[in-house]
C-alpha cells in the first residue's frame, strides 16, 4: 500500500466507513510508515478536540428570543415580507410561454417584410415590363413604334367609320356590330419551361399581337415562374388558346367576355351630337360681329373641343380592347412528380413529395425566425439591460431594509 | 412542520413566523456562535439571520427541511457578518495608520483583532483561520454533525465536492493546529515579522 492508498483509505476512516480489512491494511501501512502514522495520530486528535468544542456553545442569551421577534413585528409593520413573494409556480411558464409567442409571432409577422424572396423578382428576376393601357406607358422603344403605328391605321379607320356613321345615322342603329371585350386568364404548369415561355411569346407576335407585361422569379423550391399579359388579336384568340394547351398541363383557366355594345354606342351618339355642336359654333364664329360674342363662342368651342376629345379617346380605347383581348398567363415550372395530380401519383410518391414540402417549409422558417432574432436583436439587449438594472436596484433597496 | 402556520407566515403573519421558528432558535445561535465566538458578536448576528430569515421566507419552496434552510440562512448571514467587520476594521486601521498611528509590535494583529472573539481555546482560533468554505464544511460537519447531503444543500455544492473540502479542512487544520503548539516564541517573531513588512 503506498501513502497515498493510506490517505484514501483515512478519508474513509475520518468518515466512520471502513472495514475491518481495510482497518488492518491501515495499521500495516502504519507500521512501516511513521509520517502516516503520525497524521492518523494528529487527526484523531483533532477529532476529539472538535468533539469537545462541539458542546462549547454558551446558552442562548436573555431577551434573544424577545429581541428578534420584536424585530421580526417591526419589518412586518414595515409592509414585509418586502418584495420576496412568492413566485407563482406558473410565472415561469407563462414566461416561457411569452417568449415563444414573441419568436414564433414575431417570425411570421415579419417573414414577408424581412425576406429577401418578396423582393427577389422586383430586383433581380424582373426581365422587362411593359404598360401598354391608356393611363400607362411603355418603356419599350421598338413596340411603342409598332404600337403606334397600328394606332394611327385603327384611328383612321374609326374616324372614316365615324363619317359614315354621322351620314347615315338610322341605319347604323340597326347594324350595330357587336363589342365585345375578351380576357382570358390561365395557369400551365411545364416541364420545359424555357421552351414553353419561347413558344407563347413567339406565337404571340406571329398572330400579330405583343407581350404588354412580363416578369419571372424564382420559388422557394427553386423552380422558376413566369408572369406575362399577352394582346392577341380577338379573332385569332381561340386559334391561340388551343396552340397554347399544348405547352404543358393547364392548370386553371378563366375566360371573361364583356358586352360593352351599348355603352360604346352611346359614346358613339354623344360624339356625334358634339361634333354637330362644333360645326354650328364655328359657323357661328365666322357670322359674329360682336368681340364679346367672338369670346364666348371660343369658350364654348374649347368646351366641346375637349368634350369630343375625351369621347373620342374612350371610343378608341375600347375599340383597342375590343380588338385585342388581353391573356394573362401564369406559367410554372414542374418536376416530373409535380406535373402529375395528387391522385395520379403513388403513396410513395405523395409522402416524398409532402416530407420535402415539409422540409423545405420549415427551413424556410428557420431561416425566417434566424433573420426575425437578427432584427430584434438590439431590442432584446435593451429590454435586457433595462430589466437587469432594474434587478439591481430593487436588490440594492432590499439590502438597504 | 406544519403547513398552515408555514403559509401564514409566507404571508406575512409574524405570530406564525415566530411560532415556526421559535424551535429553532437554538440552532441559529449555535450557528453564529460557531462562526463568531462571541458572545454580543453572535447575538447580532443570530438577530439578523431572523430577520433575514422572516423576510426570506416567501421564497421557501420547502426542497429541503426548513432546518437545512435556516442553516443556509444562518450560515450567510455569518459570512456577510464577518466580511463586512472585516472590512469595517481594515479602513478604521487603514484610516489610524494614515493619521500616524503605529501599532506596537506585540499588540494582536488586523487579523486577530477584527473578530473580538472571546478566548475560546485554539482549536476555535485554528478554525477561524480557515478559509469560509472550509470553515462552513467544518462547522456543519464536525460541530454540526449534518450530513454530507445536507451540507451540499446548505452550501450549495455537490456532495463530493463537501467531501473533498472537509478532507482539505482537517489536514489544514491539523497542520494549523501544529504551527499554533509550536514554541510560542517563534510565533511570536513570525508575527513580528509578518507585520513589519511593508
Amino acid at each position: 500500500m503506498t501513502c497515498h492508498d493510506y490517505a484514501l483509505l483515512l478519508e474513509k476512516y475520518l468518515e466512520g466507513v471502513l472495514t475491518p480489512a481495510e482497518e488492518a491494511q491501515l495499521r500495516q501501512h502504519e507500521d512501516i510508515c511513521p509520517a502516516c502514522a503520525a497524521q492518523r495520530c494528529t487527526l484523531d486528535g483533532l477529532q476529539d478536540d472538535l468533539a469537545s468544542l462541539k458542546e462549547d456553545v454558551p446558552p442562548i442569551p436573555e431577551g434573544f428570543h424577545q429581541a428578534w421577534t420584536t424585530r421580526v413585528e417591526e419589518a412586518a409593520m414595515e409592509n414585509k415580507p418586502v418584495s420576496l413573494r412568492p413566485r407563482r409556480p406558473w410565472t415561469r411558464l407563462l414566461s416561457a410561454a411569452a417568449a415563444v409567442v414573441f419568436v414564433l409571432g414575431g417570425t411570421l409577422l415579419t417573414r414577408d417584410a424581412l425576406s429577401p424572396r418578396s423582393a427577389a423578382p422586383k430586383a433581380s428576376s424582373t426581365l422587362y415590363t411593359a404598360y401598354d393601357d391608356d393611363s400607362g406607358y411603355i418603356d419599350n422603344a421598338t413596340v411603342m413604334m409598332t404600337r403606334s403605328a397600328a394606332y394611327g391605321v385603327e384611328e383612321s379607320a374609326d374616324y372614316a367609320a365615324n363619317g359614315a356613321v354621322g351620314a347615315a345615322y338610322g341605319a347604323a342603329e340597326a347594324v350595330q356590330e357587336q363589342k365585345i371585350i375578351r380576357t382570358v386568364s390561365m395557369t400551365i404548369g411545364t416541364q420545359g419551361y424555357e421552351q414553353s415561355m419561347a413558344s407563347l411569346r413567339q406565337q404571340c407576335e406571329d398572330m400579330g399581337g405583343w407581350v404588354s407585361y412580363s416578369s419571372e422569379s424564382v420559388g422557394s423550391s427553386g423552380m422558376r415562374r413566369a408572369y406575362l399579359t399577352l394582346r392577341i388579336p380577338s379573332q385569332q384568340l381561340d386559334s391561340y388558346l388551343t396552340d397554347t394547351a399544348s405547352l404543358g398541363r393547364i392548370i386553371s383557366r378563366e375566360e371573361s367576355a364583356n358586352d360593352v355594345t351599348e355603352s360604346y354606342y352611346d359614346t358613339q351618339a354623344r360624339l356625334q351630337t358634339q361634333q354637330a355642336l362644333m360645326t354650328r359654333l364655328q359657323a357661328l364664329v365666322t357670322d359674329a360681329a360682336d368681340l364679346s360674342d367672338l369670346l364666348a363662342l371660343e369658350s364654348q368651342i374649347a368646351d366641346t373641343q375637349y368634350q369630343i376629345d375625351a369621347l373620342q379617346s374612350s371610343l378608341n380605347s375600347t375599340d383597342r380592347q375590343v380588338t385585342y383581348a388581353t391573356v394573362n398567363v401564369t406559367l410554372r415550372e414542374e418536376t416530373a412528380s409535380s406535373d402529375l395530380t395528387d391522385d395520379e401519383k403513388s403513396l410513395g410518391q405523395r409522402l416524398v413529395s409532402a416530407l420535402t414540402t415539409g422540409a423545405e417549409a420549415f427551413l424556410s422558417f428557420l431561416s425566417d425566425m434566424a433573420v426575425f432574432l437578427a432584427a430584434a436583436l438590439p431590442f432584446i439587449l435593451m429590454v435586457a439591460v433595462v430589466g437587469f438594472t432594474v434587478k439591481l436596484i430593487r436588490r440594492g433597496i432590499r439590502r438597504r431594509k | 412542520m406544519d403547513e398552515v402556520t408555514l403559509r401564514r407566515a409566507q404571508k406575512g403573519d409574524a405570530a406564525a413566523f415566530e411560532q415556526l421558528i421559535t424551535p429553532y432558535e437554538g440552532l441559529v445561535w449555535r450557528v453564529c456562535w460557531r462562526y463568531t465566538h462571541n458572545r454580543e458578536d453572535a447575538n447580532d448576528c443570530a438577530q439578523e439571520a431572523m430577520v433575514k430569515a422572516w423576510r426570506s421566507l416567501p421564497q421557501y419552496r420547502q426542497e429541503c427541511a426548513l432546518e437545512t434552510w435556516l442553516y443556509r440562512v444562518s450560515v450567510s448571514c455569518c459570512l456577510d457578518f464577518l466580511r463586512r467587520r472585516r472590512g469595517q476594521e481594515n479602513v478604521s486601521l487603514a484610516a489610524m495608520t494614515e493619521a500616524g498611528f503605529d501599532p506596537p509590535a506585540d499588540t494582536p494583529s488586523p487579523e486577530e483583532s477584527l473578530l473580538h472573539q472571546e478566548e475560546t481555546g485554539e482549536v476555535a482560533q485554528a478554525i477561524r483561520q480557515l478559509p469560509e468554505d472550509m470553515r462552513t464544511v467544518l462547522i456543519l460537519s464536525a460541530l454540526e454533525d449534518c450530513r454530507y447531503e445536507e451540507i451540499a444543500q446548505i452550501t450549495g455544492t455537490p456532495v463530493g465536492t463537501v467531501k473533498s473540502r472537509l478532507n482539505r479542512a482537517r489536514v489544514k487544520l491539523a497542520d494549523i493546529l501544529v504551527r499554533m503548539r509550536e514554541p510560542s516564541g517563534k510565533n511570536r517573531v513570525q508575527q513580528h515579522e509578518r507585520r513589519t513588512k511593508p
